[in-house]
């Protein structure tokens, strides 16, 4: 389980040191940035909490972010800067992976106070467009659609932007549903499974790894609807910042961290250079290029008025 | 004789959105917006102001056909403000 000379790589604007191998992490043993370390250690619960193993838990106190995970570990995430994992008796790694580079690396964007967007990062024409959504509403299918047709996916679930209004590359692959590897006739066989009981598949994007970080162009937000058509609307005023925050990567955490302020004005000064949208897509079918179309077609006239 | 004046809560946190006024109450997580005359109101309350000294500003700003119905809009809205907990009133 462990790596036996350290893995280093390169995730967002960070050098990354673990003690434990990261398959979705561009290895990069002269990876540059602020050093982030990932390793096993004692994860002690909070003194005046009631944990037990069987219950999820999370909690912040100071610049200290602990969650417990039951059946998989308890992870301290600490100064921006470290994530301590206890793994529990019989995880496999494949599983601790997934916490610890999702909510694990999440919450550590957090705390360096990242505007961090639950969503897909694409590069169209050397700016990102997010694609946001409730889980279901097709990110997935979306972005390896996206990456069939040669776009560069450029951040998979955990999109943290930077004060800049920059997004940094992120993970060496996105997470695929069997059902949308199927649609696109990927064998997904030789891919490495995200969690053992999950239909779930790790998809590799090689040509990430080497991209500089891009500015954030356009930020669409999908929905449904029962019409057969469909619907483009720009969002605006206050609800720019409720589109913004109930897309933000766990947004629990950044009240328990007691973020709410920065976070409001990181979305607030994001709101001012980049326009919001929301895409209505008709619930019956999945017409993945015709969806497509529409934003490409909305990234477009976006990048034309800037 | 002492006068009520309105002030904004200075916990809020506000943000211009597009012309909307956008304030969060970090302690609740609650959030609010205001536009057009409610968010000079807004602006207005910045530093503490009365009810009367609120109104005069408006009927300078805007051009109101119906300025008799401002007094009482203003009023009605200032108690919204305050029930909302985004604004403290007290005396003078």
């Amino acid at each position: 389980m462990r790596s036996e000379t350290g893995f280093v790589g390169r995730v967002f604007d960070l050098r990354v040191e673990s003690d434990i191998d990261l398959p979705r992490i561009a290895r990069d043993p002269k990876a540059q940035g602020e050093t982030v370390t990932i390793h096993a250690g004692h994860v002690p619960p909070r003194p005046d909490e009631e944990v037990t193993a069987s219950k999820p838990y999370f909690a912040a106190e100071g610049s200290r972010f602990w969650m417990n995970i039951p059946d998989v570990a308890r992870v301290l995430v600490r100064d921006g800067t470290e994530i301590v994992y206890e793994p529990e008796p019989g995880v496999d790694q494949d599983t601790l992976l997934l916490f610890l580079l999702g909510s694990g690396l999440g919450a550590l964007m957090i705390q360096r106070q990242a505007l961090v967007m639950h969503a897909n990062g694409i590069n169209v024409d050397g700016r990102v467009v997010l694609c946001m959504g409730p889980s279901g509403i097709g990110k997935s299918t979306l972005a390896a659609a996206f990456a069939q047709r040669r776009y560069q996916l450029f951040a998979d679930d955990v999109c943290p932007i930077d004060p800049d209004g920059l997004l940094h590359p992120g993970a060496a692959t996105i997470k695929l549903w069997d059902q949308s590897a199927r649609h696109f006739e990927i064998d997904t066989g030789p891919l490495r499974r995200v969690r053992p009981e999950l239909e779930k598949f790790d998809f590799p994007v090689s040509d990430v790894l080497s991209a500089e970080p891009l500015p954030v162009g356009l930020f669409v937000e999908l929905a449904e609807h029962d019409e057969d058509r469909f619907d483009v609307t720009p969002v605006t005023g206050a609800d720019t910042y409720a589109v913004l925050r109930r897309n933000s990567y766990r947004l629990e955490f950044v009240y328990a961290m007691n973020l709410l302020k920065p976070h409001f004005q990181a979305c607030a000064r994001i709101a001012s250079n980049v326009p919001v949208i929301r895409v209505t897509r008709p619930k019956a079918g999945m017409d993945v290029n015709g969806l497509m179309d529409v934003i490409l077609s909305e990234a477009e006239k976006a990048f034309a008025k800037r | 004789m002492a006068e009520t004046l309105y002030q904004r809560k200075p916990e809020l946190v506000a943000a211009d959105m597009d012309g909307e006024r956008v304030m969060l109450d970090i302690e609740s997580g609650r959030y609010f917006a205001l536009k057009g005359v409610g968010g000079f109101i807004w602006d207005a309350i910045e530093d503490p102001k009365s009810e009367a000294a609120i109104v005069e500003a408006i009927m300078e700003k805007f051009d109101t056909n119906s300025a008799e119905s401002v007094p009482s809009d203003v009023a009605g809205f200032l108690i919204s403000l305050v029930s909302s907990g985004l604004v403290l009133c007290h005396d003078g």
